[in-house]
């Protein structure tokens, strides 16, 4: 590496961003984002190190940052705020992979998610009249069977099948049983507080025995599904 | 195994990772009147005092310097009676990790009696990392003034 390459300011003052989380350069004669990921990516070294972040430039130039002396008021601010009581969340959380089906937003515990996979082609099932099971898909070379939560809470009209790039296969999976359902969107995994769920106070219309409680996400009501009893009611069906 | 690195003036020491309870920024201190000069102070972490030690002051003699990157290191230290307390390390560049094996260390050949905390060396590219043993970093007098007093207050 050559220093030539790396323009990097010695007194930086600058913070080092990783242009992916800064993407506006500031101007400033700082390699990477000259000629790193936040720039025209020509660095010999990014095919090596494949994320500035990984460069020793990088490193060095952060840890040139932190030599900086103390800025006015952080020590106090600080001080107080390690001073506090831990905030750190003593409640019992829970886990839970978000998705959307339709409108409706949905949680599936995540230890019973084991991947979010691209839509493929569902190979439907001969004889096959019900239309929870769409039929089977293809995970990493096991055929799994794919079931449509939509028709089994008649969420909406069938368009499970339509594609869109949100659209994902989730896979899950409970005692050895593996299950797939194309969903419209995955949040992905979120952390709540087990106290924040609510079970249904009154028995919710074609609320079935296989959702768990509810809870409130960002302004949207999240149903959680009990994974026993969801599979439950899939097997049930599949028989 | 992962290693905490930090700096000491010029020279690099490694503690082990798990020792380690968390890593704050340098906190204002409140100083302890009549303590040995390594005692920086005091400062309260989650609604519990804690004492610092600055480690620089106690290897150097000089205190660390005043930057970002000098941090303070909670272990979790215990005193002769087997009893764990919380203790703040103030250490310079604070900023790195580094995944070594223990057989990576080498046995540096000389023991110094008043730096018993000084463990094996390992060679990088970037020079020497000298493991420190955090639970003889504290001479006995440091020792017996920041947890005598929690032992009186445990009798009461």
């Amino acid at each position: 590496m050559t220093s030539d390459q790396h323009h990097i300011p010695q007194a930086s003052t600058e913070r080092p961003r990783c242009p992916r989380h800064a993407p506006t350069a500031t101007g400033k004669a700082d390699c990477w984002n000259q000629i790193g990921i936040g720039g025209d990516g020509s660095c010999p070294e990014l095919p090596k190190v494949i994320c500035c972040r990984n460069c020793p430039v990088y490193s060095a130039a952060a840890v040139r940052f932190l030599a900086r002396p103390l800025p006015e008021g952080y020590q106090l601010e600080r001080t107080e705020e390690f001073a506090q009581t831990s905030k750190l969340p003593t409640a019992r959380q829970i886990s839970l992979v978000l998705f959307r089906l339709q409108a409706d937003w949905f949680a599936l515990p995540t230890w019973a998610c084991q991947e979010v996979a691209e839509r493929r082609p569902i190979h439907s099932l001969p004889h096959r009249s019900q239309q929870i099971v769409l039929g089977l898909v293809n995970v990493r070379g096991e055929l799994l069977v794919c079931v449509s939560l939509d028709q089994l809470f008649q969420v909406g009209s069938s368009q499970a099948q339509q594609a869109h790039t949100l659209a994902r296969l989730l896979v899950a999976g409970q005692n050895g049983h593996r299950l797939v359902f194309p969903v419209d969107e995955v949040h992905g995994p979120h952390r709540f507080d087990a106290k924040d769920l609510q079970s249904f106070s009154a028995p919710v219309a074609r609320a079935p025995a296989c959702l768990q409680g509810l809870l409130a996400w960002e302004g949207r009501t999240v149903s959680l599904f009990d994974v026993e009893q969801l599979f439950t009611v899939v097997t049930r069906s599949l028989s | 195994m992962l290693f905490l690195l930090f700096q000491l003036g010029q020279d690099r020491y490694a503690l082990e990772a798990r020792r380690v309870v968390e890593v704050l920024p340098l906190l204002a201190l409140r100083p302890l009147p009549q303590a040995p000069e390594s005692v920086a102070g005091i400062f309260y972490y989650r609604g519990q005092q804690v004492p610092a030690v600055d480690l620089c002051q106690l290897t150097l003699g000089r205190p660390a310097e005043s930057r970002l990157s000098t941090r303070i290191i909670i272990v979790n230290y215990l005193d002769a009676r087997g009893v764990g307390h919380w203790v703040g390390l103030v250490a310079e560049r604070v900023t790195e990790v580094l995944r070594k094996k223990p057989t990576d260390f080498v046995g540096p050949g000389v023991s110094i009696k008043a730096a018993p905390y000084l463990g094996p060396v390992l060679l990088d590219h970037e020079g020497a990392v000298q493991w420190i043993y955090e639970q003889r970093l504290l001479p006995d007098p440091v020792s017996d003034i920041l947890f005598s007093q929690s032992a009186l207050w445990a009798q009461s």
